[in-house]
């Protein structure tokens, strides 16, 4: 991307090419035409319902970032084995993976960033890393690494709110780096505001026996994007990538996820689950790659959504691309709608249409959110589900 | 007034008439047995009793304490009272027994204008009716009916019976797929519903079942009517004559 010194024009120059084969399925006109501003790094006011989201998380450490910007104020210290590391240029590897800028304007805009560090002697603990948006129009560029040292291990929940009703845009860019013999639990919850456009690149680097369980439940955004680039480094890395979303409105909530397996004997998995109602628009895009070399590669990968309106849609784009010849793939995708019989049963022991909805809806994510490492984040996030059916109950009814 | 009172009942499913005129009154306190042929539309009467999607009535009313329920939906007729024990129960993935069986408690709670069941009295009486069908907690955490042996999904739907306390309670081949133990568990918690102010319907095509669960009163189903009724005897003539005589019937 040309410098300039313009963050409009480098934001239309971000934009994916009209045909770009990444970006078929998600629209972005909002994103063309709102006339952001650039989050400054001052001391937002957020609300204190943001600041609470999730706080019953037993979490090692929390991490407070404002649109954007690393807030020292509102986070804890580190913990001992935790480095938290200033990073105004941290180094990501290239990422022209999706035929958009999104990453170069994140390199060009970032207002700083952190890396976070589990050291060699940490074991399992929790680090919450809260993403809060005050609004505004606000276009902040959240730039964030995670390294996992050489036997390892740890876990990150970072969870993303903002106010309803107010545009903003997030654009955030991510780099976890596991290193041999290292475990990475990572737990996104993206529960942005209803007018928030929200895309986010991650890009994960596993090395020998390195470990990553991943999991990002999306319910927010008028626009979401969660892009995922797992890259299978070194022998008996494992992976497994789960998703939930739920969408309604006129929501369009996308996750691309690209597994690259480029040494032989790795294990992947991509787990996706999604409820559309009302006009919603779905997006599963799903690559599993085994190069030439990959040999014994054990890959899986299958998407479900489930809708609740005729005018709600899922767009599924599996692709497997193999040139190893000794490998296991598997995909499968489903769209479906509520049993009728199901709803039947419940109805005839007196549960009411909408009770009966909820309670199948809920069954069927919380089936892919069980399969969740952290027992505390598949409880924070089962709870998000039922949130999300409360508050459609209120509005059907 | 009868508690369940059929009258002139016409039914169809996909535009082919299976009720063609049934009257059948139940009155409390009462259990009743109907039997009959395969295709008889014993299974149809129930659907329409529970206001199952599919089956439509073209004539005809089904009266539950003197109202019509035609109009009601499925989950208001079931807090009223009606409860029927699925032929073929439902597994619901996802579902744990429990939270199903709050759910339902607290649905009829609510049409009742009640609070919501106390959690410890919830468990207690849960447990209590579950130990009469020998049912243990392991099952009633698991998903509801997923995996479940046939007879286990009998007894589930008895357990459901026995803590929504239905004042009419219609048993759809509730015998089928049990073998002679179970059947003997599920009539047990049937008979302990046996009160003078409730209703049974069972619907059956065998015998067998009411050994265990004695009828006030018997009557055979076939083409879509009533064509007999009587009292246990018809049952046992039924076992040894078996269904032929009403074989003609649709000619």
């Amino acid at each position: 991307m040309a410098k300039t010194h313009n963050f409009a024009d480098d934001l239309r120059a971000a934009l994916p090419a009209p045909r770009a084969e990444y970006w078929r399925y998600t629209k972005l006109h909002t994103l063309r035409d709102s006339g952001w501003q650039l989050a400054a790094n001052d001391t937002a006011p957020v609300t204190a319902e943001a600041i609470a989201e999730l706080a019953a998380i037993d979490a090692a450490a929390t991490i407070v970032f404002v649109d954007g910007h690393y807030r020292s104020d509102l986070s804890d210290p580190p913990m001992a084995g935790l480095s938290l590391l200033p990073a105004g240029d941290i180094e990501m590897p290239a990422h022209t993976d999706y035929g958009d800028g999104f990453g170069a304007l994140n390199a060009r805009w970032n207002g700083g960033g952190l890396s976070l560090r589990f050291d060699a002697d940490c074991r399992d603990q929790l680090v919450h890393l809260k993403l809060v948006n005050s609004g505004n129009a606000r276009a902040s560029h959240p730039r964030i690494k995670i390294s996992v040292s050489e036997g390892a291990s740890g876990a990150v929940l970072e969870s993303h709110v903002g106010p309803q009703g107010e545009p903003y845009f997030v654009n955030q860019v991510s780099h976890f780096e596991v290193a041999a013999g290292g475990y990475l639990g990572f737990y996104k919850l993206q529960a942005e505001g209803d007018q928030a456009i929200h895309l986010a690149a991650t890009y994960a680097g596993l090395k020998a026996d390195g470990r990553l369980d991943y999991f990002a439940l999306q319910r927010g955004g008028s626009t979401a994007r969660n892009a995922v680039r797992v890259d299978m480094l070194g022998a008996a890395a494992w992976c497994r990538l789960g998703g939930a979303y739920l969408a309604r409105d006129r929501q369009q909530i996308d996750n691309t996820v690209l597994v690259d397996h480029v040494v032989a004997d790795c294990a992947s998995e991509q787990v996706f689950r999604g409820v559309l109602d009302d006009r919603a628009h779905g997006i599963f895009q799903g690559k599993i790659g085994v190069r030439r070399d990959a040999q014994r590669t054990d890959g899986a990968q299958l998407s479900r959504a489930l809708l609740l309106s005729r005018q709600a849609e899922v767009s599924t784009k599996p692709e497997l691309e193999i040139f190893a010849d000794d490998v296991k793939c598997s995909h499968g995708a489903t769209i479906g709608e509520l049993d009728a019989d199901q709803l039947y049963y419940l109805r005839a022991r007196g549960i009411p249409l909408s009770v009966a909805r909820a309670l199948l809806v809920e069954a069927f994510m919380i089936d892919a959110i069980d399969g969740i490492g952290a027992a505390i984040v598949r409880d924070a996030f089962s709870g998000a589900v039922r949130d999300w059916l409360t508050t459609q109950t209120e509005v059907s009814t | 007034m009868a508690l369940l009172e059929i009258k002139n009942l016409h039914a169809e499913v996909a535009g082919t008439a299976i009720l063609k005129g049934v009257n059948l009154t139940i009155g409390a306190g009462e259990v009743h047995a109907i039997m009959g042929p395969n295709g008889a539309g014993k299974s149809t009467l129930s659907h329409v009793i529970s206001g199952r999607n599919g089956y439509t009535v073209t004539a005809g009313e089904v009266l539950y304490d003197g109202q019509n329920i035609l109009e009601l939906d499925i989950e208001d007729r079931a807090n009223a009272g009606i409860f029927l024990a699925l032929q073929y129960p439902v597994e619901l993935p996802g579902v744990g027994g429990m939270t199903f069986l709050k759910a339902a408690i607290n649905a009829k709670r609510k049409f009742a204008g009640e609070d919501e069941v106390d959690a410890m009295a919830f468990l207690k009486l849960v447990r209590a009716k579950a130990k009469i069908l020998g049912m243990n907690d392991d099952i009633l955490k698991r998903p509801v009916n997923v995996g479940f042996s046939g007879g286990e999904k009998k007894r589930n739907e008895a357990l459901q019976m026995l803590v929504l306390e239905p004042r009419l309670a219609v048993l759809d081949e509730t015998d089928s797929g049990l073998d002679i133990d179970a059947l003997k568990i599920v009539a047990g918690g049937v008979n302990a519903i046996r009160a003078a102010d409730r209703g049974i319907l069972m619907i059956t095509h065998y015998q067998r079942l009411l050994d265990y669960i004695q009828p006030d009163f018997v009557h055979v189903l076939a083409d879509g009517q009533i064509r007999r009724s009587g009292g246990r005897e018809l049952a046992l003539e039924l076992e040894a004559k078996g269904y032929a005589d009403y074989a003609g019937a649709a000619a």
